[in-house]
């Protein structure tokens, strides 16, 4: 199969001004030797990033054949990454799980779909009468559809009660929701891609685009090669791409974004760059924002920071000259140390130069996974069904209407409960029921040897969807093969709340089901009820659920009351609200300058971002922000862990741009794969000087929790930082006794991270720890 | 006047909230919010008992303690006994039990500031309302803290079975 994809990245460029014209561009990648006479194609969008681009999916005999990106589509315009071109192919893959399996004599082996089902449901019984709900947890993804959500979401707050429910969004896209809700009252990106066709300033903070979003870069490398390019400002400690184009590159130490960006708030406030009507009108908390931000001279900040002190300076000036400012922030913000502080600085700066509202101005708190924004809109995470606060008892007492269950049925005394907190309680425990869906927390989250004995114990029950073996699988009691993307009907949301309908184009391998069908099996086993002693979840299909789940959000911030099936299909993309009036959409949230910030509407009352402690009723009440967007301010604080004499070097992780997540997908694509087979470990010159070490020579990165080995690649690194790509786990490894961990041959960046979370979001710090290197040999 | 006393009271207050943070935070270092937090906020409170320092002086209250938290001999072997009894069941209701005395004493220290700020008022010491009103702020944000943590523990260690 031709790679050309692979090759060449971000393909052929179609330059444009900013005048909002991006041209289309149709990529099309068919198996060898497929007639595309012969082919049918099913729409639908990739699910291999948050971009969510627009393709359908072809089809010969009932077997998937290839994609081919759609032309009208809002998000990509026809084109497709890496990923999108190849990675359909992991549906194929002939290690597919096909049929149930149960862990017996501590083997995993075949069971029919009752034999599993019903041990499902003796356990859960079981765990449910000696310890109650809270002794049930339920760990979903940020790959599912909408409708597996909303059933899981229903099941578990309706249905179980427990409060105990989180998504891998967690790790990816926590903070961008928290950032949202603690500035702008409410989740939602503020605005459109198609910003990116019409600003003059783009602010990318922690967020390598050319490899995560690939087909985003290529929307912005059409701008850079055409009239009128945008200046980028780009915050990230390695030489990335985006960093090589950019006009002011701040290669700052991990760990210091608050400093920094109160650094170049600093500056805007100094220089008259704040856009004073704006900020008097639509904002509260200027006074001590600039109190705040008063003590971070460039000077100081050149010294936490590690840049000089007149690139910050720079930095700000290019901000503060824009017109048109799209700011972004992902992983390198989220990750890192004071996540949700970081995040809301981003925010600030958005707020000072009034760039949000109009076309060409906003602040993108991007996605990660395709599907996140539905895992937050649904509440199968730690947010609340239809973007509701938890703490507002009327907002609990209308769902409890909608699902027709007592209101006391619905946990809302506290938080819904993050996943590192969940596994706490297992590990302790008090939670003996685990039940993980489309994720791998055996690779995925920090300190993977603490996350492996967890998930190992006896006395913790574990139940995994998954579609592939993988390290999680490996540890599981009960295995139940999912359906993929492709091979069920639903719909999902990208980052900026465009709607996609994705069809059942071709039938799922062997025994493998919708994990939608499987929550309405387990729920019809379990006998979960409304109050009349109806079944809980009344829907049999992703239709009905859909329209169940449109009713929710009636009135809501994420308003689908307008969309349907019959809407979706066809569609360019929709983006939310989109109401019975306006069923076509709306591009831009917050154009009237009135953000969600009424206590009786706001999704959440806010945080002290430094200790995460809540704000009751009573203080959001007090601060008045009554529809004005709130400028918050926050002192830097150094990370948890800093280098010392023993550990003197900081690693940092991330992705490349043929691999996504745990490669669960990407490493069964033969393209992908070939593209990326090995991890690496990323030294400056300088580092690998001081350790002889050379160029491929396989390297031994350690910190005080594990310890990986990778070869060496030598690169333009700021000195002092160790950079691993986190994909590489054991499912394939042959050092690997059964898949789970990793023999003799450590490979996982989790291997070293450290168990702490940013106090607001509760995200993991995975782009923190300190390490000590070494060669192993040449 | 009798400020010196007030001054005694915020004192001796922070510091032994500090002290308590960073017991607490040890003693439950498989929670590990609690142990980072914990030990960031000891920190603060014992920086909160300083910045009264130079007004100690002024009005002939005793000096406050320069150092860091003291959370005692035990702390680093009780740090290493929790991080080993993660797995042991009940460490829930000791737990609640720190977090609330610690809220406690919290609140103590929160109210002494109350009534120093009072105090300064009345005697119209400008420069120690202004350290007295943020100083108090950051005090009951520690209060609120170990309040949103209490109401997250409390429930799980309260009705699983
Ligand atoms: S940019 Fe993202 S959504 Fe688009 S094709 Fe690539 S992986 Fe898929």
């Amino acid at each position: 199969m031709e790679a050309e994809r692979v090759r060449d990245v971000w393909g052929r460029r179609t330059p444009h001004g900013a005048d909002g014209s991006w041209p289309s561009r149709v990529d099309q990648q068919l198996l060898d030797g497929v007639d595309a006479a012969m082919v049918t194609w099913h729409q639908s969008a990739c699910v291999l990033c948050s971009n969510g681009c627009g393709l359908d999916i072809g089809v010969v005999d009932g077997r998937m054949v290839g994609v081919r990106g759609r032309a009208d589509d809002r998000v990509n315009r026809g084109r497709l990454g890496p990923k999108g071109s190849y990675g359909w192919q992991a549906n194929l893959s002939p290690d597919r799980l096909t049929t149930p399996l149960v862990r017996r004599e501590g083997q995993l082996q075949p069971a029919t779909w009752d034999e599993a089902m019903e041990l499902v449901v003796a356990r859960s019984r079981d765990v449910l009468n000696r310890r109650g709900p809270l002794g049930m947890g339920f760990y979903t993804s940020g790959q599912l559809f909408l409708e597996d959500y909303y059933t899981l979401g229903v099941l578990v707050r309706g249905g179980i009660g427990t409060p105990h429910l989180d998504g891998n969004t967690r790790l990816c896209t926590a903070t961008s929701d928290f950032a949202l809700k603690e500035s702008f009252g409410s989740d939602g990106a503020p605005g459109s891609l198609t910003d990116f066709d019409l600003c003059d300033t783009i602010f990318a903070v922690g967020h390598n685009i050319p490899e995560t979003h690939t087909v985003l870069w290529a929307r912005i490398l059409d701008r850079l090669d055409g009239g009128d390019p945008p200046r980028l400002v780009v915050v990230d400690p390695r030489s990335t791409r985006i960093a090589q184009a950019a006009t002011v590159h701040l290669p700052i130490r991990p760990g210091t974004n608050v400093a920094l960006l109160n650094g170049i708030q600093h500056e805007l406030v100094a220089r008259g760059f704040v856009d004073e009507t704006f900020v008097q009108e639509h904002t509260i908390g200027l006074e001590r924002l600039q109190k705040t931000v008063a003590e971070y001279s460039p000077d100081l900040v050149s010294t936490i920071c590690g840049v000089p002190a007149a690139d910050i300076s720079a930095a700000a000036e290019v901000l503060g000259q824009s017109q048109r400012l799209v700011s972004t922030c992902l992983q390198g913000v989220y990750q890192s140390n004071q996540a949700t502080a970081a995040a809301c600085q981003v925010n600030n700066i958005t707020l000072l130069r009034g760039m949000i509202g109009r076309p060409g101005c906003t602040v993108f708190q991007m996605n990660g996974q395709p599907t996140a924004q539905n895992t937050r809109e649904t509440g199968a995470d730690g947010d609340f069904v239809g973007m509701r606060n938890w703490q507002n008892p009327d907002h609990v007492a209308e769902l409890a209407q909608l699902w027709n269950v007592e209101q006391s049925q619905i946990p809302s005394w506290a938080p819904p409960t993050h996943v590192m907190q969940m596994f706490r309680y297992a590990e302790e425990g008090s939670l003996e029921f685990l039940w993980i869906t489309a994720t791998n927390p055996a690779v995925s989250l920090p300190e993977l040897h603490r996350i492996r004995s967890i998930l190992s114990q006896d006395r913790v029950f574990v139940v995994v969807n998954d579609a592939f073996p993988t390290e999680t699988t490996q540890l599981a009691d009960v295995v139940l093969p999912a359906a993929l993307w492709g091979e069920k009907l639903g719909t999902f949301t990208n980052h900026d709340r465009t709607v996609h309908l994705s069809e059942k184009a071709v039938e799922p391998p062997g025994e493998a089901r919708a994990d939608l069908d499987i929550f309405l099996d387990y729920a019809a086993r379990m006998e979960l009820q409304d109050k009349d002693g109806k079944p809980l979840l009344h829907w049999r299909t992703p239709q009905e659920c859909f329209d169940a789940f449109k009713e929710v959000t009636r009135g809501r911030p994420c308003d689908y009351s307008g969309l349907s099936y019959e809407v979706l299909r066809g569609s360019p993309g929709i983006q939310w609200p989109a109401t019975p009036e306006n069923p076509s959409g709306t591009e831009r949230l917050y154009t009237d300058h009135h953000f969600h910030t009424e206590t009786d509407y706001t999704e959440d009352y806010g945080h002290d971002l430094a200790t995460g402690a809540s704000r009751e009723r009573k203080d959001h009440v007090a601060l008045g922000a009554d529809g004005r967007a709130m400028l918050l301010a926050a002192a830097y604080e150094p990370a948890n862990e800093q280098p010392d004499e023993e550990r003197p070097l900081l690693f940092t992780s991330g992705r490349t741009v043929h691999h996504f997540h745990t490669r669960t997908k990407t490493g069964r694509t033969p393209e992908l794969e070939m593209a990326a087979p090995e991890p690496w470990v990323e030294l400056s010159p300088a580092d690998a000087d001081a350790h002889g070490i050379e160029e491929g020579d396989l390297v031994s990165v350690e910190s005080a929790r594990g310890r990986i080995e990778a070869p060496a690649r030598i690169c333009g690194n700021r000195e002092g930082v160790v950079f691993a790509p986190f994909h590489y786990g054991y499912w394939d490894s042959s050092a690997s006794l059964d898949g789970s961990g990793p023999g003799d041959r450590p490979t996982a960046a989790n291997e070293l991270t450290m168990t702490s979370w940013d106090p607001v979001s509760k995200q993991p710090t995975l782009k923190l720890a300190a390490v000590s290197i070494a060669k192993v040999s040449p | 006047m009798k400020i010196d006393h007030a001054i005694n009271t915020v004192t001796e207050a922070e510091q032994d909230l500090a002290d308590q943070l960073e017991r607490v935070a040890g003693r439950h270092g498989a929670e590990h919010d609690v142990y980072h937090l914990g030990h960031k906020q000891a920190v603060k409170a014992a920086a909160r008992a300083r910045s009264l320092t130079d007004f100690a002086q002024k009005y002939g209250a005793d000096a406050p303690r320069q150092s860091d938290p003291d959370p005692g001999v035990m702390d680093t072997l009780r740090r290493q006994t929790s991080e080993l009894l993660g797995r042991a069941q009940a460490p829930g209701l000791i737990l609640l039990r720190d977090l609330q005395e610690t809220y406690l004493q919290a609140q103590r220290a929160e109210i002494a500031w109350v009534v120093l700020q009072q105090g300064a008022k009345a005697c119209r010491d400008l420069e120690l309302v202004e350290a007295v009103t943020s100083a108090h702020e950051e005090c009951e944000t520690t209060a609120k803290w170990l309040r949103t943590r209490l109401k997250v523990a409390a429930p799980q260690v309260l009705a699983v079975g």
